[in-house]
């Protein structure tokens, strides 16, 4: 209840009510991007408390989610990178003149899902917070490990590159002055470098310039399904969906909990569960409602399943949860377990936002469905200085610095090479995120145990997530000896 | 071996050999107990070292069944044009102050993406800066530079 009393506050249900608006203009408009939109809104943020803060940066997330659905029914276009399934049935569905049921069952499946993983996080949290205050730094270091060779592995098309560019990140991260000896690394006599080089520019470089890059080089113009008649889904749509909504609440807030899971992973998944549940798998890709109902729950559980590790152990499990961890940094809070016992009315107060988010997203956008689709017209020509000069505005006035512009741009430019080299973006931004925190990890363990490797395996939970560590690099590896062994014992 | 994957395994291991390269000339500290502050940036650059080399030596999926695809016809002018007025704003944008800078930059970039609609392009350079300065300056009250006009 305490939660809901900071999150009710007038100026909290305000932000909660503009994030999530945002949020879903955010998913609306493709090639905006939830993590570009939240990097680029951190600066925003600095005037404001905390936790409106983190309510609002949350409920852009989740409303991105919702918002992504609009995009694929009506114009066969994922707006996020989860809604990708959703054109596959939502598409067929409106050309079928069943565009409005499709949005419904979306908005619908995706309120249960939110509300269901909301639930979960407060069930879930006491527990592993209490498991997670009797980690030392031994345990920390290895879960980070753990942490980025799963999220570094699984983000991407390709393990190598993935691990790749969370070491590029981790690199990033060391430099500045060092915190232990106060030597300078890397910084080239440039003073604003001294502190490090910051997240928030790299991150709105890598995203938000680097996707306005990408989306220049397209075609800039998009038909849109306009006439959208009836959007509560009949009885039949609700006995059709039904399973697929429950199935994807569960799939989607498991894949969340999980380090790279993330949401286009738990869409996918629900997706393909769903046509092998269906008794007429042959009606996916031609207007299935399942097909809509299943991805769409998947995904917006999974977006809440994402804040368990966030906020219980202080580890993103995707690209965005990332961004929000450096944002709470950035706020000066140690995100964690102890950020339950320090800032109590952070975490409720988000947790109880995340209810009235849901809600208000059900309640808000339905009615507003026409005025997505007149946004849909508005031409990216116009669009693109607008997003470029906020997300240039914003990395300025972080610290003043044209130094940081100059590095926003910097890696804009790369991340646009990095998306033409299938490049996973996101485990740069968890190596600049989480490398200061393993490498302060792993010297506090060194100086507890006078300097002994072996410290991090004479743990036992420190050695568990080694191990998975290791399994989880080399399980692709393991994978293809399987496969090969099989092709040969098959060709004998 | 795709061209894309030999780039940018070359590039990553090049990099990794100046960051390395650049560690052995690094003083260390005199009182160093414990790791030295370049033990972690060692350990980072030698993994990318050898992730770089591992996508140099990987087949990739389908490698032998048939030439990379031919690469898209891209957009280069479009590309240069944005990050060239980029460039511009990092540099104007405490000189010229904000409002000046942001809406000199708007209306290049939509003199170019948006053409031939030069009231629109016009009407929109002089709201993106002024709603933006009200936004972050005013409302949020994150100071904007003001440069030499004093706007």
């Amino acid at each position: 209840m305490y939660g809901f009393t900071v999150a009710l506050s007038p100026a909290n249900f305000l932000y909660c009510l503009l994030g999530v608006f945002i949020g879903t203009v955010t998913g609306v408009l493709p090639g905006l991007g939830v993590m570009n939109a939240v990097a680029i809104l951190i600066p925003m943020t600095f005037g404001m408390n905390p936790t409106a803060a983190m309510i609002m940066l949350s409920g852009i997330y989740y409303g991105a989610m919702y918002g992504g659905s609009t995009t694929a029914i009506l114009i066969n276009t994922p707006g996020e990178a989860p809604a990708i399934m959703t054109t596959l049935d939502g598409y067929q569905m409106a050309l079928q003149g069943r565009a409005g049921p499709a949005l419904g069952i979306a908005a619908f499946g995706s309120f249960i899902a939110g509300t269901f993983a909301t639930l979960m996080l407060m069930l879930l949290a006491e527990p592993l917070v209490k498991v997670a205050l009797s980690f030392g730094p031994t345990e920390y270091f290895s879960m980070l490990i753990l942490a980025l060779c799963t999220l570094g592995g699984l983000m991407g098309e390709s393990v190598i590159k993935g691990l790749l560019m969370a070491a590029f990140g981790i690199f990033l991260g060391t430099v500045g002055i060092d915190p232990v000896s106060g030597v300078d690394r890397f910084t080239f006599g440039i003073p604003d470098f001294m502190d490090g080089i910051g997240f928030l520019p790299v991150a709105i470089g890598l995203f938000a310039i680097a996707e306005v890059l990408l989306t220049a080089e397209l075609e800039m113009m998009r038909p849109v399904v306009e006439k959208i008649k009836g959007l509560l889904p009949s009885l039949k749509d609700w006995a059709d969906s039904k399973w697929a909504i429950a199935r994807g609440t569960v799939i989607g807030f498991l894949i969340g909990c999980m380090p790279g899971g993330g949401a286009t992973l738990a869409s996918v998944v629900s997706y393909l569960v769903e046509k092998k549940c269906s008794k007429h798998p042959e009606r996916f890709g031609k207007g299935a409602i399942e097909g809509v109902a299943g991805p769409e729950t998947a995904n917006n559980a999974a977006s809440g399943g994402a804040m368990v590790p966030l906020l219980t152990l202080g580890i993103p499990s995707t690209g965005v949860s990332a961004v929000l961890l450096g944002a709470l940094m950035l706020y000066g809070l140690r995100p964690g377990p102890l950020l339950f016992q320090k800032s109590p009315e952070l975490v409720w107060g988000l947790i109880a936002s995340l209810y009235i988010g849901n809600f208000l997203l059900l309640v808000i956008n339905l009615p507003l469905i026409g005025i997505w689709v007149k946004m849909l017209k508005i031409p990216f020509p116009l669009l693109l200085p607008f997003i470029l000069v906020i997300a240039i505005t914003g990395t300025y006035a972080t610290n003043n610095s044209v130094t940081e512009v100059y590095v926003t741009l910097i890696f804009g430019v790369i991340g646009y090479f990095m998306k033409h080299a299938d490049l996973p973006s996101a485990p740069v931004i968890m190596g600049i995120v989480l490398g200061p925190m393993l490498e302060t990890h792993f010297r506090r363990a060194l100086i507890i145990s006078n300097g002994s490797y072996s410290t991090f395996f004479h743990h036992p939970i420190s050695a568990v997530f080694l191990c998975a560590a290791i399994v989880s690099i080399l399980y692709p590896l393991i994978r293809w000896a399987i496969k090969r062994n099989r092709t040969v014992a098959t060709k004998a | 071996m795709k061209k894309k994957e030999m780039y940018t395994g070359l590039l990553m291991l090049i990099l990794s050999g100046t960051i390395l390269v650049l560690i052995l000339g690094s003083p260390t500290p005199p009182d160093s107990s414990g790791p030295s502050p370049f033990f972690f940036p060692a350990i980072a650059a030698l993994f990318m070292a050898g992730l770089s080399i591992a996508l140099l030596v990987q087949k990739p999926k389908g490698a032998g069944k048939g030439p990379d695809t031919p690469p898209e016809k891209r957009m280069w002018n479009r590309i240069i044009w944005i990050v060239a007025w980029c460039f511009v704003y990092g540099f104007t944008i405490e000189r010229l102050g904000y409002l000046l800078s942001t809406g000199v930059v708007t209306f290049a970039l939509l003199a170019y993406f948006n053409r031939r609609k030069w009231f629109l392009n016009i009407f929109f350079s002089l709201v993106t800066p002024i709603s933006i300065y009200i936004l972050f300056d005013t409302l949020l009250k994150v100071p904007l530079p003001k440069g030499w006009f004093g706007f």
